[in-house]
């Protein structure tokens, strides 16, 4: 049933067994997990089902640290949550994203990919892709080929580029055509209330931008509100405990990060147009699907080196463009163009040593841009303590603390960035494939100004950790210490690696619903 | 001849003994600096076309003198004991990859390059000085 709160009674008090507060991409896989059983549902959204100002003005904040987006415009408030703007690329977590590094301080997390797998799996149709793996080797056809490396130090990986990308539109009629569930549009969350000896949720009590005011009780609750409300819904609920909910050893709010890419680092200059180049540098399509490639360093090669992980990227790039990207080092117009043919004529005079070789590259394709490639790359970020969310003294209309985000990105990052594109660099010139021309160096600035932007992956704030000393959540996503209290979606990640985390959301979801329904069936 | 080049120069007659002793071993005639052809500018601003890339590597000193040697070196025994029938071209290539395997690059300006070809460069930029 969909019930709009705004015209529900005055103070109303709403029963349920579950009850989901959010329907983003968390939000409406876990509702739909539950529908159609013995299990009473509440689907809880703010918004409705499109874009209203000044329900979308309640994200608003600021931002203190590392260069970020407006907070009331990288995510979105209404049904579908940021679905309704996601790009639709789906690519799981790597083996070790999952792993405790010891050069990465406060990484791993408490579940393996191997405990994610099903999850995994099941998520594909979700998306409605289908059981196709993430390894690229097997969608190798006729055609399409990946490119080479014989040292086995830079890796291909991949995404699918899912149809069904927007939750709310994709979901709403199944949702709201199932007997159990009702979803309430226009319900904002404003405080999670508690027994008195905090272990126990007993009500959230919701607010209406109309004036209207009512009480949900739960058996169970489970937070799906996104990677920065998350945290403010539990830091602003302290009722019971002034520092916050299950904020008891401060870390509500924390180890908060995104993703960053960097758009111009760098640029590839080929010999000759490389047909197995062409699958990288844009989506391709592969079998019916969609999908994306790009490089990585091996694992190996991390683990030696002691590096985050960079998911390197190419895009051809006219070199115009490159040259007067004003975020680039300033250069002279003709500048890739001179490159361009002045490693032609490295080559040439090599060449030269004998009568010209119809094997050997003879030419860097003098002007032409199908041999040139700007090089990017998302990187991940260290998890830290102090990288974190927390309320300021601003307010929104329901008089709910707003939050100030203070991102960190530091050294390490760099060195990781630039050590990865230094190995990608050598292992271009290692296979023949052509030359890397590298513009981060030691003495750039940081942040880099290259083309770079947050990649709308808000992660962390109530991370995932066997112990409430270092974790808010535990490996169900049960928040410690808090017996019906659970967290969906990316503000679980306890490290981040470089994956789009749509799909790993969804999966956790998927993991958790089952989990919950163990718990309500006894 | 203008100062800078005079300069350079100098530079030269004490740099690649090595490799002018095994200059005559490259192989094939087609091996004389006029078969080079022009040499190329490199990184150069505009209108600073006369900017050679070797003098541009030879001037930014990415490679000291020993270094240059040894490659050099390298270079020429390579081309000495190849085997028989193999082109040079081919085993400049293989020099190079092995560059890049082994980490033996230089950075010139952000470009990741192999110290094989940027010493053959330096050493055309001499020899055609």
């Amino acid at each position: 049933m969909l019930i709009d709160s705004g015209d529900i009674p005055y103070d109303s008090v709403i029963n349920t067994d579950v009850c989901i507060v959010g329907a983003g991409a968390a939000g409406i896989t876990l509702a739909r997990q539950f529908a159609n059983t013995n299990i009473r549902v509440c689907l809880m959204e703010s918004g409705g089902f499109n874009l209203e100002l000044p329900t979308q003005n309640l994200y608003k904040g600021s931002n203190v640290g590392w260069p970020y987006w407006p907070l009331d415009s990288s995510r979105i408030r209404f049904f579908g949550g940021t679905t309704n703007h996601w790009g639709g690329n789906c690519i799981p977590l790597n083996d070790d994203d999952f792993e405790q590094r010891d050069w990465i301080s406060d990484s791993g997390w408490p579940i393996s990919k191997t405990d994610l797998e099903p999850y995994y799996r099941a998520a594909q149709p979700v998306f409605g892709l289908g059981q196709e793996g993430y390894d690229p080797v097997e969608w190798q056809s006729d055609s399409m080929k990946l490119l080479e490396f014989s040292d086995d130090l830079i890796t291909s990986n991949m995404f699918q580029g899912c149809e069904a990308k927007r939750f709310g539109a994709v979901y709403r009629a199944e949702l709201l055509a199932s007997s159990n569930l009702d979803t309430y549009l226009h319900a904002n969350a404003i405080d999670i209330q508690s027994s008195e000896n905090g272990k126990e949720i007993v009500r959230i009590k919701f607010a209406c931008l109309n004036g209207n005011r009512f009480t949900v009780n739960a058996k169970t609750y489970l937070l799906a509100l996104g990677g920065l409300e998350n945290s403010r819904l539990l830091l602003a609920s302290n009722g019971v405990q002034p520092k916050g909910l299950a904020n008891g050893n401060d870390l509500v709010g924390r180890y908060f990060s995104d993703h960053y890419y960097f758009a111009r680092l760098g640029l590839m200059v080929v010999p000759e147009a490389n047909p197995n180049l062409n699958y990288y540098h844009k989506k391709i399509r592969v079998s019916g699907r969609e999908i994306g490639l790009h490089f990585e360093l091996a694992s190996a090669v991390k683990k030696k080196k002691k590096l985050l992980s960079t998911r390197i990227h190419i895009s051809k790039v006219p070199w115009r463009a490159y040259s007067h990207d004003p975020g680039k080092p300033a250069i002279n117009r003709d500048f890739g163009e001179k490159v361009a043919s002045k490693l032609n004529s490295v080559w040439q005079s090599l060449s030269g040593l004998e009568k010209p070789n119809k094997n050997r590259p003879e030419s860097y394709g003098e002007l032409s841009s199908a041999n040139l490639y700007s090089i990017g790359a998302w990187i991940e970020v260290n998890p830290r303590k102090d990288s974190r969310v927390y309320l300021n003294d601003d307010k929104d209309v329901f008089g709910m603390p707003r939050i100030t985000l203070d991102w960190i990105i530091a050294n390490n990052e760099k060195r990781s960035l630039m050590t990865s594109l230094n190995y990608f660099a050598r292992q271009v010139g290692a296979n023949g494939i052509g030359r890397v021309r590298l513009d981060l160096d030691e003495q750039s600035p940081w942040p880099w100004q290259g083309g770079g932007e947050p990649g709308l992956h808000q992660m962390g704030g109530t991370r995932m950790n066997d112990s409430a000393l270092k974790g808010v959540v535990d490996k169900h996503c049960k928040v410690h210490g808090i017996a019906n209290l659970y967290i969906a979606g990316s503000s679980v990640f306890p490290t981040f690696g470089t994956a789009n985390p749509t799909l790993t959301i969804v999966a956790l979801a998927l993991r958790l619903a089952d989990h919950v329904k163990e718990i309500q069936s006894g | 001849m203008d100062r800078r080049r005079r300069k350079i120069l100098c530079g030269v007659i004490t740099l690649p003994g090595t490799a002018l002793a095994f200059s005559a071993a490259d192989k094939g005639s087609d091996l004389a600096v006029s078969k080079w052809g022009s040499l190329p500018d490199y990184l150069g601003k505009e209108n600073e076309s006369s900017v050679l890339m070797g003098k541009k590597y030879y001037e930014s000193k990415v490679l000291s003198q020993c270094e240059f040697q040894e490659v050099l070196s390298n270079y020429y025994r390579s081309i000495q004991y190849c085997q028989p029938g193999e082109r040079t071209v081919n085993i400049v290539d293989r020099l190079v990859r092995d560059d890049f395997r082994g980490n033996v690059v230089v950075n010139i300006d952000g470009w990741v390059l192999s110290k094989t070809e940027v010493a053959l460069c330096i050493r055309n930029f001499l020899q055609s000085a």
